[in-house]
């Protein structure tokens, strides 16, 4: 027996739901709507051939689905070892006083703005890669990773961006999954004599994974998206190559760039495409780690 | 709670606050005008907004660069009062605007599309011609030491080092008004490409292509990359403090980019301009004859409805465009653009005589103005209602 | 056994390293910012707005109020929105409702900034022009997934024999809701409100195409505005040594802004773990 009043407050509790899924809703309705031209002109090209041309009014999505999933793997890999060391050095090796601290440290760099890290990167980190480097690798470029030569904005720039980007939000996590791993089975391990990096191994890691994973996933999510310190360092230019020293372009950055200059509607229908794929894949990633995690509660 | 808590929560509430009272303030009668487009203009556009807004306070200009082709989208889209562009609409984009009501067209200035530079030791300064220009951008002359550019240069130290050509990314006026020009003086590139606001390199450029956002972008990328080449507006350059070539007329002098050279090009175009309400698309001034002449100059275009829905706002354009064509056109030499003669300058204020006020016809309009002045109430209430509920 | 133990060694050694390799980058930046930015900031830069292109002098008023304006917009819409929505979610979602609304707003949580600002630009500014308002609409696209979801999070985590003491005493569970539960949770909640706007103040990329910038003081909320981030951002590309200076002096505002935010997160919560225990 719900009295007025009582149905009144609950009204107004679900219409502020409401509210949020009605714009979602809208959003993506309109998205799509707009996307439609492009995707209509295109076809399946729109996904297959790599050309991006404003001036033939010939647009596709290859060069940056490429351009966002090359960065934001190779950076989710390297930032994972990165991760899981830097865990275990605060959970295991470092004493718990000094550990807390140092753990703040890593969490301030979560907190840093992406504009803040695409200055500095316009600043110290492009000569660098530019003018020490790119001689350095030269021996090396027969690998294809290293090939070619570099203004400096590069797939390599965005790379070392993101995984410094990253790696705090893993650290946090790992750190949390490592803590939680019970006493007692690290304790019954180092009674038979194991070293620490053995109980890391077997232990601790193992037990932790699923919660690992969950991290991962978010710190993916993070990394596809991620819009302006890449869009300050990657070069801006479409192009689908091995090679870390080249300039490229990622979804999240040929809009940002891009959008306002759009001038005519199957460019700007591209481009609202492609803000469509970039959305559709993070909303996948994302939906896949909530599952991951809520398994974990369970 | 503990004072320490207290005092950080009471830093926020006062970030939080002062923004309200931000948006509280009491205003005097103040209007706002919008307008994006030409990077080629901003140095002198800003010169005049700041001018201007320290002499009328009440009416403030917001003025975004985002290139020529922006700009000419984002008026036709009506998200902005007015557009500047060094590139006239071209046929479609003007029937397109002419859909939306009387689009109307006129020179504010006249400025120059210089060739700049990087390269060290040079040793003097570099001499171009057109055909040797194409033929760097369409890829043909790939290094500094070439034969072609030897020949125009014989007492400089031309190294045997790559060309690094940039271009702009996005639509630009500038980039239209400089291949005008190479369209003139070379059949190839006429063939491949034409006049336009937006081109590729071709292939034979390949890494050796830079694509930069804006005539920042491009003075930015000559000035960060060694042996490199572009096209920027004078004013960069002079702001800058960057190098820029002489460039070889139609009658054979090689001539710098100055008020008296860039003024000798824009006479030949002044005779025969359109009225502002008709299409300026075939309005040139490349490549023009005379001893004097710099060979790429342009003028600069604002575009602005001819009807106006708000009464207050048109006024306020009124004022502002009246003081660009007139008094603004002193500060115009400062930055080495050309001002206005007489004759160009009545073009423009033909224009603004033209403009009129359509008034808010339909109900929408008269409940979106209600709305417009209302809402800033409602976003007060709902957080100061729940604070008090929460605490 | 030796082996095993040079293993160990060589693993600490790697684990020590990489923590170097992290923490490097943040001293530089911060040091960076620190050195760039202190020179460039004074009264001037704080109080001026900027002068024309290529002019030395002037300041950043504009995008100071502008960030002011656009998170206390924000934030007073995202604030109640959220909320109330998580309010919704953990005392009255029951069902797969309440689960596809869960789900929803998870997702949303992961949307990219950019995304965001195009979403803003679809629905406002289309309709009203470049302004705060849609600026903030962006900002609070991103905003209310947070607090939704710290909201819901903090009130579940209030134990239930104060709901249903409550209850007991006869009072409607709204006002058992409002009054009793809500001011338990009223600590977590605020700090899931000082986060969503500690990364609020950070974003430029939804502001691209709906703040739009504005070298003026800011004067109405359906104008476009500037905003510190923004600034920085259209700053650093630019060729003006004197505006890579600035942003710099911006950065080091923004930084402040929000460390001293972040500050405030960490105190609240060790001395709500004092408590506990």
């Amino acid at each position: 027996m719900k009295s007025n009043q009582e149905k009144f407050f609950e009204t107004i509790f679900l219409s502020a739901a409401f509210f949020i899924v009605a714009i979602v809703i809208v959003v993506i309705i309109e998205l799509f709507i707009r996307a439609l031209p492009a995707l209509r002109t295109f076809g399946v090209d729109f996904f297959t051939r790599d050309v991006w041309d404003p001036v033939r009014r010939e647009f596709s999505a290859l060069p940056f689905i490429y351009g966002t999933f090359f960065t934001a793997t190779l950076s989710l890999v390297i930032s994972y070892l990165l991760s899981v060391m830097i865990a275990y050095a605060l959970t295991e090796l470092i004493p718990k006083w000094l550990s807390e601290y140092i753990s703040s440290l890593v969490d301030l760099i979560a907190a840093i703005p992406s504009v803040v890290i695409g200055l500095w990167g316009i600043f110290y980190l492009i000569p660098v890669i530019r003018n020490i480097i790119q001689p350095i690798l030269r021996p090396l470029s027969f690998i294809p990773l290293f090939s070619g030569t570099t203004f400096g904005f590069s797939y390599l720039a965005a790379d070392l961006v993101l995984i410094f980007m990253i790696t705090p939000i893993q650290v946090s996590i790992f750190k949390e999954a490592f803590l939680s791993v019970p006493q007692d089975l690290k304790e019954a391990m180092y009674a038979l004599g194991a070293t620490k990096y053995e109980v890391a191994r077997h232990v601790i890691i193992p037990v932790s994974r699923r919660a690992m994973i969950a991290g991962v996933i978010l710190a993916y999510g993070r990394a596809l998206g991620e819009t302006l310190a890449v869009t300050m360092v990657i070069g801006n230019k479409p192009n689908i190559t091995l090679s870390l020293l080249a300039p490229g372009y990622t979804l999240a950055s040929v809009i940002a760039n891009e959008f306002l200059e759009a001038t005519d509607p199957l460019y700007t229908s591209s481009l609202i495409a492609l803000g469509l794929i970039l959305m559709i894949i993070s909303l996948i990633v994302n939906i896949v780690g909530y599952f991951i995690s809520r398994g974990l509660k369970r | 709670m503990e004072r320490k808590t207290l005092i950080g929560i009471a830093l926020v509430a006062l970030i939080l606050v002062s923004g309200i009272i931000y948006m509280m303030l009491p205003k005097q009668e103040k209007v706002s005008l919008v307008g994006q487009g030409s990077t080629f203009v901003y140095p002198l556009m800003s010169v005049w907004i700041d001018e201007y807004g320290r002499m009328y306070r009440n009416i403030t200009i917001n003025y975004q660069p985002t290139g020529s082709g922006a700009g000419i989208k984002a008026i036709i889209d009506g998200t902005v009062d007015f557009a500047c562009s060094d590139a006239p609409m071209n046929r479609e984009e003007w029937l397109t605007a002419r859909q939306k009501g009387t689009i109307l067209q006129f020179p504010i200035t006249i400025g120059a599309v210089v060739i700049a530079y990087n390269i060290p030791d040079l040793g003097g300064r570099l001499r171009l011609n057109g055909t040797v220009l194409a033929d760097i951008y369409l890829g043909k002359i790939s290094k500094w030491n070439d034969p072609a550019i030897k020949q125009l240069n014989p007492d400089l130290n031309l190294p045997d080092q790559e060309i690094i050509v940039v271009k702009r990314a996005e639509g630009s006026g500038t980039t239209y008004v400089f291949t005008d020009y190479l369209s003139q003086v070379s059949e190839e590139w006429a063939e491949k490409y034409g006049r336009t606001k937006i081109f590729q390199f071709d292939e034979r450029i390949g890494d050796r292509g830079i694509a930069a956002q804006g005539n920042p972008g491009v003075a930015q990328a000559i000035l960060q990359n060694p042996y490199s080449i572009g096209y920027v507006e004078l004013a960069y350059a002079i702001q800058l403090d960057m190098t820029y070539a002489l460039l070889q007329n139609r009658d054979g002098y090689f001539v710098n980019a100055n008020i008296t050279t860039i003024s000798a090009a824009a006479e030949s175009a002044y005779a025969g301009l359109p009225r502002p309400d008709e299409s300026w698309e075939n309005v040139t001034m490349v490549n023009q004859p005379g001893k004097n002449s710099y060979p790429i100059a342009s003028f600069v275009y604002m575009l602005v409805y001819k009807e106006q829905q708000d009464i207050k706002k048109l006024q306020a354009l009124k004022k502002w465009i009246s003081w660009i064509l007139t008094e603004g056109q002193e500060y115009a030499d400062d930055l080495f653009y050309v001002p206005l003669p007489e004759v160009i300058r009545n073009i423009g204020l033909e224009a603004v005589n033209m403009m009129t006020y359509t008034g808010a016809s339909s109900l929408a309009m008269v409940i979106c103005e209600f709305l417009r002045s209302t809402l800033s109430l409602t976003y007060i209430t709902p957080p100061v209602a729940l604070r008090l509920l929460v605490f | 056994m030796k082996t095993r133990i040079i293993i160990d060694k060589i693993f600490a050694f790697l684990a020590l390293i990489s923590l170097g390799i992290i923490l490097l980058p943040l001293a530089h930046i911060v040091a960076m910012v620190i050195i760039n930015g202190a020179r460039v900031v004074n009264f001037d830069f704080l109080i001026k707005t900027p002068r024309p292109a290529g002019f030395p002098g002037g300041g950043i008023a504009n995008a100071i109020e502008g960030s002011l304006v656009l998170v206390a917009l924000t934030m007073g819409f995202s604030f109640p929105i959220g909320l109330l929505a998580g309010i919704y979610l953990a005392e009255y979602g029951r069902g797969s409702l309440a689960e596809f609304i869960r789900t929803l707003v998870n997702a949303l949580a992961g949307m990219p900034s950019i995304v965001a600002g195009l979403m803003a630009y679809i629905l406002i500014v289309l309709y009203f022009g470049f302004s705060a308002v849609a600026g903030a609409f962006a900002l609070s696209l991103l905003a209310i997934p947070y607090i939704v979801r710290t909201s819901e999070e903090a009130l579940r985590g209030v134990p239930n024999d104060i709901r249903e003491a409550g209850l007991a005493l006869g009072l409607p569970k709204w006002k058992v809701t409002i009054y009793i539960v809500l001011g338990a949770a009223k600590g977590r909640i605020i700090i899931g409100a000082l986060l969503a706007m500690a990364r609020v103040f950070g974003e430029a990329a939804p502001l691209l195409f709906t703040a739009f910038g504005n070298p003026h003081h800011v004067s109405s909320i359906f104008e476009p505005v500037d905003a510190l981030p923004l600034l920085i951002f259209r700053y650093a590309l630019s060729p003006y040594p004197d505006w890579h200076m600035k942003a710099w002096g911006a950065a080091l505002l923004l930084m402040i802004i929000v460390l001293t935010i972040n500050l405030v997160i960490r105190i609240t919560i060790r001395k709500r773990y004092a408590v506990r225990f």
